[in-house]
């Protein structure tokens, strides 16, 4: 080992980062020249007349279920897709291939106005089923090509070695390469679903009553956009860290046996 | 059905539990077709070791893999315990039980535990409960001197350790042979005993062996027969001692000769 000779280097440049960071905030907020005031904002967590949730929270229900139901379906979706990518049959594997790439490569946005405004309006969908159909779908191609890449770098002994016991193919696939490819994935998959529930906040557009659609209507009647805009996003913020934090607490569990 | 052709087939090959006829194999390599095995013909008998010598690319491991059908074969014929591939009734996984296999790199399966390891392939492939599967892994591990490790995962064990587990769970489907390729290969040099013991052991209580090994002093002692493979032929077939002492082949007594320089 070397000797870690310029670790103050490094703690030198921490410092003056958060040194900078900390006073471009608190010069724009003295520039602002803004009395804050976040005390309103409590009344639209919990309504004190009517005694139920407020904007808020239901907004943030509403991501909640977007993003759950779009990440159960576009992980379902996505795994069968990834399946059909590496089969052998070319005009399944071309067409999935030809899906993923068209919903990997729009915006999520124009994903969204197509489904809502063309699909939508064919098949009467809600608002709510528009965007959660959009964002599953828009999920499930990425969840299908981290599920395609992570199936092709399986290590070919660990296959020879199944087979060479005697296991048919359905065993294989079962207990000894899903366990180990899903392991793999789970990095990439938590990566995806953080990106999937900040995204969700695009289906405000179509107005879904999500979080941020719920910050625009506060804004409309409060006009405090600042407070507002500060508060949603440290909302995003917990929900998604509470999110990864589980995903790395699960890698954690699970990496026993896989890298020692 | 199945039950009377099995009977019928080890009659024919009386107790050859290995036959091998003129098969052949070839690579798609950049320079065209490249033959890996050129018309290989071998019979493993019960009870017999045989180890196959040869300079890397002379075709030993593709004889192993062919023999369990992890590569398949351009001609020729492969018969294991009466059932030929291809003719045989029985789906290829159910041929593959007859035989265990040991790899170079082990190739433990890294989310199982040691135990987990050894019991998975009676419990799949023999339909054993867990209790009795787990029985059976934890006499195996006991005999490859590992029953402290059981609860281990593949990663916390050494090199030599990953091959004994590996040795174990081969064994636990009970197979008639037990291929072995080059089990030693991927050791450090002081942990190759730990490995070759075992495999004494095993030859010692009469289990039917075909290994691929660069350990020729161990190739020595545990064989029954030694082999040079050649370009993807048999050039010797000898008893170890005639084999080491009084080679025929000019390439073999090459090949012996570089490795005693």
């Amino acid at each position: 080992m070397y000797p870690r000779k310029l670790s103050w280097i490094f703690t030198i440049l921490s410092v003056m980062v958060l040194l900078g960071a900390s006073s471009l905030l608190f010069l724009s907020f003295q520039r602002l020249d803004y009395t804050w005031d976040f005390a309103f904002l409590k009344d639209y967590f919990w309504e004190p007349t009517s005694g139920k949730p407020g904007l808020i929270l239901q907004g943030l229900w509403g991501t909640f279920y977007i993003s759950l139901l779009s990440i159960v379906g576009g992980s379902v979706i996505g795994l069968l897709l990834g399946l059909v990518m590496i089969c052998p049959e070319p005009l399944a594997r071309k067409s999935a291939t030809v899906f993923v790439d068209v919903f990997r490569n729009t915006p999520v946005l124009v994903q969204l106005y197509v489904m809502y405004f063309i699909v939508g309006t064919a098949l009467e969908l809600s608002p709510e089923m528009a965007g959660i159909l959009t964002l599953s779908l828009f999920c499930s191609a990425y969840v299908a090509d981290i599920f395609r890449a992570n199936v092709l770098e399986f290590d070919k002994g660990q296959w020879d070695a199944a087979r060479a016991m005697g296991l048919h193919q359905g065993q294989i696939a079962l207990y000894i390469m899903a366990p180990q490819i899903l392991r793999r994935m789970l990095p990439a998959l938590v990566g995806q679903f953080v990106s999937l529930v900040k995204d969700s906040s695009l289906v405000s557009v179509i107005s879904v009553n999500d979080l941020t659609k719920s910050a625009l209507n506060v804004i409309a009647v409060s006009f405090r956009s600042f407070e507002t805009w500060f508060v949603i996003a440290i909302i995003y913020c917990l929900l998604n860290y509470a999110l990864s934090s589980y995903g790395r607490y699960l890698e954690r569990r699970l990496r026993v046996g896989l890298y020692g | 059905m199945v039950k009377a052709e099995s009977q019928q087939g080890s009659d024919q090959k009386s107790q050859a539990l290995i036959s091998l006829r003129s098969v052949s194999k070839s690579y798609q390599g950049p320079q065209g077709l490249h033959p890996v095995l050129q018309g290989l013909s071998l019979d493993v008998m019960k009870g017999e070791r045989l180890s196959l010598i040869g300079p890397s690319g002379s075709g030993k491991s593709t004889c192993l893999r062919v023999i369990n059908a992890l590569e398949t074969i351009s001609g020729g014929e492969i018969t294991v315990c009466g059932h030929t591939y291809g003719q045989s009734s029985l789906p290829v996984h159910k041929i593959r039980q007859f035989t265990g296999m040991v790899f170079q790199r082990f190739e433990l399966f890294p989310h199982l535990s040691v135990l987990e390891n050894v019991a998975l392939a009676p419990r799949l492939t023999k339909s054993w409960a867990k209790d009795r599967a787990e029985a059976k892994a934890h006499e195996l591990l006991e005999r490859v001197g590992l029953k402290d490790h059981v609860l281990k995962y593949p990663s916390q064990l050494s090199g030599g350790q990953q091959q004994r587990v590996s040795i174990a769970r081969a064994l636990a489907i009970e197979p008639e042979v037990l291929l072995c390729d080059e089990p030693t290969s991927a050791l450090d040099p002081e942990l190759v005993h730990e490995v070759t013991d075992i495999l004494q052991d095993l030859a010692d209580g009469g289990m039917t062996m075909l290994i691929v090994t660069h350990e020729m002093a161990f190739a020595r002692r545990v064989s029954t027969a030694c082999l040079f493979l050649e370009g993807g032929r048999i050039v010797e077939q000898a008893t170890p001692d005639e084999f080491f002492d009084n080679p025929k082949h000019p390439r073999l007594q090459q090949f012996l000769r570089i490795l005693h320089a």
